[in-house]
């Protein structure tokens, strides 16, 4: 652990990062209609705690926009600003900007100071600024940062200021702070609680330091010091509840006196209380007592208060990295044990005998454990979608789309890298289903659609997968319009007469771009192959329906953890390997098969009505030398896998030794980049098997479809 | 950068305070800073990478991880080392890279004096010599310290330049 301030820091970005979920998720809740005073205040409180927190590491940049974005989220709340559809837009968008902020502040970018014209407008007089024209109007605020408005009114807005009138002198506050026993070691400190409080204005903070014990007696985990601090505020309508609420978490754990003071404050407040200790300088604190006060919370930190867990929710953060280590200590457990279960099987331990069914028992054991710390892993997709909000709103501004994104099944778990690795390709998927699916809104309404168009985003758990699809209403897939362009692009030969699903899947295939203008948010060479090698390094598999006029759906099947696999053990040339189940279509007994011999050695086996390339594992992971000098065993057996984006293959192995979730080891570091391999695992003997990544084979075996189309032959009549 | 032989630099004294773990490989001797070693494990057969370079031996299982292994005598551009249950596998950790070199057999821990050590002298452009950044002479026998950071880097970047 280096700097403890900066593991502070990390919690008050992840915190903020839940408050903009919580202030969005409010938003949206307003957007539809719930008028609660409930929800409102959510929504401030969210914004404020953000802006506490900025205050005491002094992002300032994100204290000022805080500030306003709190002023109208104030308006809000007295009832002066109705919240209909056009002010809730202004606030999603602000929203952007703080977690533009929020994001710029924890690198420690420099952000410029968004423009607050929108805010401000809506906080003095509660109108949607209007006063420009209406392209400039969509356009989302995070744009602003960094660069001047062109021709709106707003370039010339002084950004950042406070826009209420100061219609009375402002008053100053006194607040009595007086930590009880317990503060410090509940994680508060005095010293950030002072700084959030600076953020409302100007301070006077005096240490009382009278009842000390001497420095023998001082224990350094309990606050002796007491505050007297005079408040000039910032801004003028600053009431006790503000006051208060930088108080919030340690409200229970001190003794708080906010007493608003006529013009000439009084120095001593009713908190001070006589100093039994002033005889006693040797345990006078130094001046600067809140920062050692600060050290002496670190030093405490490790013992942080278990009466915090009690509060709020039944909730506790953990540090992922314990979290991993239990994962794979579980991991190991299993294989443990199933080595052990091996060695009683050869020990000649009837299956009968106690030993193997208590082994049985705990084997049960192991796997439900193994179930429940997965589950601590696993993840609403909640705030993954909730993302998506953000990204259906800007691309629909960009694109000048009217378009409601309909949400599912928010509540389906899955694996925490999982939902962080979705971000980047459903964000793609969207942006593409905007841009490319929805029509233009005159198109949609002389088709007879509504004119605003639909994302669908639905997820839901099948058996041991989760599903994941975005659709869309719109016109669906241009057919013919792919062919052509593939057939432009040089991707499939001219006059090639494709079936439906490979047309499909051609829209995977790199550099590929129905798009012939490149517009702002899609088309820029970034495409679906990009989506689907994200969807295939999660051991996932993505598919794509569509009816023309109808709309698409892209579907993403997706492990619901990255840390076991279903996969088939197979032999080939002495070697022991794990197929992934997901990828493996059927399989096929060597007598069963039809193979016949092409030119050049290469052999193709018919899969129902079409031949496709045999491979022999073995020789295409490079174990063992090309052509068939092995003969084929007894075993010996087929088995057909289908990597997305190429067409089917087999692969012959010597032998299929067992069906079984496997705990997945990444090669890590150590490697880099291993062609063929996805992973290894450990077997039940503690030998190390690799997991086989039929992409990777086909590659190497010269089987991938680029440039050219996945090698389908087509069966001869006969 | 010329230097004084009687007066080693002064790192170099403070570095060999460590110790060496010696050994043999390929009919040679070698050692490693002791600090670098993490264990030391008997043979077992590792899995073969496919594509992987011909000294990459393979990947082991070290109690839970995947521990890759190359056969350090073929690295430094002799022979394979033969199959012998008497291998061990040398388990050095550099950075945050764990990596197992196969060698022959352990020999000893030296702590050679720093007066004892000398720079290796460049003989044109072998692969096998630039790999050891020392050398001591401890019984007539010539030893030389490897630097493990050279061993390593170079194992990714034969594995990278082979991606398709």
């Amino acid at each position: 652990m280096n700097d403890p301030l900066d593991a502070i820091r990390d919690t008050f970005f992840e915190e903020c990062a839940e408050l903009i979920e919580a202030l969005e998720s409010g938003l949206l809740a307003l957007q539809d209609g719930t008028r609660d005073a409930d929800t409102v205040d959510s929504v401030f409180r969210a914004v404020h705690s953000i802006k506490g927190g900025a205050g005491a590491f002094g992002l300032t940049a994100l204290v000022a926009f805080s500030h306003d974005f709190e002023t109208t989220l104030h308006a809000l709340r007295e009832g002066r600003l109705d919240p209909s559809r056009e002010v809730v837009a202004v606030l999603l968008r602000a929203t952007d900007v703080l977690g533009d902020l929020v994001a710029a502040a924890r690198t420690g970018a420099d952000a410029a100071i968004p423009d607050t014209a929108d805010l401000t407008a809506l906080a003095t007089d509660g109108r949607v600024r209007t006063d420009f024209d209406d392209l400039d109007a969509f356009e989302p605020i995070m744009l602003d940062i960094g660069q001047s408005r062109l021709g709106g009114p707003a370039a010339t807005s002084a950004p950042g200021s406070a826009p209420l009138p100061a219609p009375q002198p402002p008053r100053r506050w006194h607040v009595g702070f007086e930590p009880l026993p317990d503060l410090l070691a509940s994680g508060n400190e005095p010293l950030f609680l002072f700084r959030a409080l600076e953020v409302l204005g100007r301070l006077n903070v005096t240490a009382l330091e009278g009842d000390l014990p001497a420095l023998v007696d001082l224990d350094v985990s309990t606050p002796r010091l007491r505050w007297s601090i005079v408040l000039g505020p910032s801004a003028p309508d600053l009431t006790e509840t503000e006051i208060e609420a930088v108080f919030e978490f340690a409200v229970d754990l001190c003794v708080l006196e906010i007493v608003p003071l006529a013009l000439e404050p009084e120095r001593a407040g009713p908190v001070v209380r006589p100093g039994r200790g002033a005889d006693r300088p040797a345990a006078r604190p130094r001046p600067d007592a809140p920062s050692s006060a600060a050290d002496l919370a670190m030093a405490s930190g490790a013992a942080t208060a278990p009466d915090g867990a009690s509060r709020a929710s039944a909730t506790i953060r953990v540090d992922l990295a314990r979290v991993d280590r239990l994962v794979n200590l579980v991991g190991e457990l299993v294989i443990s044990q199933s080595m052990l279960a091996q060695g009683l099987w050869r020990a000649g331990f009837d299956r009968q005998s106690e030993a193997v069914t208590t082994l049985d028992e705990l084997q049960q054991l192991t796997r439900d454990m193994q179930d429940s710390v997965m589950a601590i892993r696993a993840q609403p997709v909640k705030s993954l979608f909730q993302r998506m909000t953000r990204i259906v709103r800007e691309a629909a501004q960009v694109t000048l789309k009217d378009v409601r994104l309909v949400t599912e099944g928010e509540g389906t778990e899955i694996d925490k890298t999982v939902v962080e690795r979705l971000a980047d390709p459903l964000t793609h998927m969207i942006r593409n289903a905007i841009d490319h699916g929805l029509e233009p809104q005159d198109v949609r309404i002389a088709a007879g659609k509504s004119a605003t168009g639909t994302i669908r985003l639905s997820a839901r758990q099948q058996s041991d997968r989760v599903v994941i699809e975005v659709s869309d209403d719109g016109r669906g897939i241009d057919r013919a319009r792919v062919l052509e362009r593939a057939i432009a692009c040089g991707l499939v030969p001219k006059g090639k007469v494709l079936d439906v699903a490979e047309v499909d899947r051609l829209l995977f295939l790199p550099g590929f771009s129905t798009s012939t203008t490149v517009t702002a948010i899609s088309g820029r060479g970034v495409g679906m192959d990009v989506v689907q090698r994200a969807i295939r390094d999660l051991n996932g598999t993505i598919s794509i329906a569509s009816t023309e006029g109808r709309g698409s759906t892209i579907s993403i099947s997706l492990p619901l953890t990255l840390a076991i696999l279903d996969g088939m053990i197979v032999r080939s040339n002495r070697h022991r390997m794990v197929i992934p189940l997901s990828a493996i279509l059927e399989t096929q007994t060597l007598s069963a098969a039809r193979i016949e011999t092409l030119g050049q050695g290469q052999r193709v086996v018919r899969l129902h009505d079409r031949f496709v390339p045999l491979v022999d594992l073995a020789v295409g992971m490079g174990f063992a030398a090309p052509a068939g000098d092995r003969a084929p065993e007894e075993d010996t057996a087929l088995l057909f896998v289908q990597p997305d984006e190429s067409g089917p293959f087999a692969l012959q192995v010597d032998a299929i030794e067992a069906q079984r979730q496997v705990v997945i080891k990444g090669l890590g570091e150590n490697f880099g980049h291993v062609p063929c391999v996805s992973a290894a695992t450990i077997l039940g003997d503690g030998q190390i098997a690799l997991i086989v990544d039929p992409v990777g084979i086909a590659r190497m075996s010269g089987l991938h479809p680029t440039p050219r189309l996945p090698q389908f032959m087509d069966i001869p009549s006969q | 950068m010329t230097q004084d032989p009687t007066l080693p630099p002064a790192p170099a004294a403070q570095e060999e305070r460590n110790g060496l773990l010696t050994f043999r490989c390929g009919g040679q001797r070698y050692a490693v800073d002791i600090i670098a070693v993490r264990e030391i494990r008997s043979w077992s057969e590792p899995t073969p990478l496919p594509h992987a370079p011909a000294y990459m031996r393979g990947i082991v299982n070290l109690r839970g991880s995947v521990l890759p292994v190359m056969d350090l005598a073929q690295r430094l551009g002799q022979p394979p080392t033969r199959d012998d249950p008497r291998n061990v596998i040398i388990v050095i950790q550099d950075g945050a890279r764990v990596h197992g070199l196969l060698v022959d057999a352990v020999s000893d821990i030296v702590l050679p004096r720093a007066d004892q050590m000398q720079e290796v002298p460049r003989v044109g452009g072998d692969d096998g010599t630039a790999m050891a950044e020392r050398l001591f002479v401890v019984d007539d026998v010539m030893i030389q310290v490897l630097a493990t950071g050279r061993i390593l880097p170079e194992v990714r970047s034969a594995l990278s330049e082979r991606r398709a």
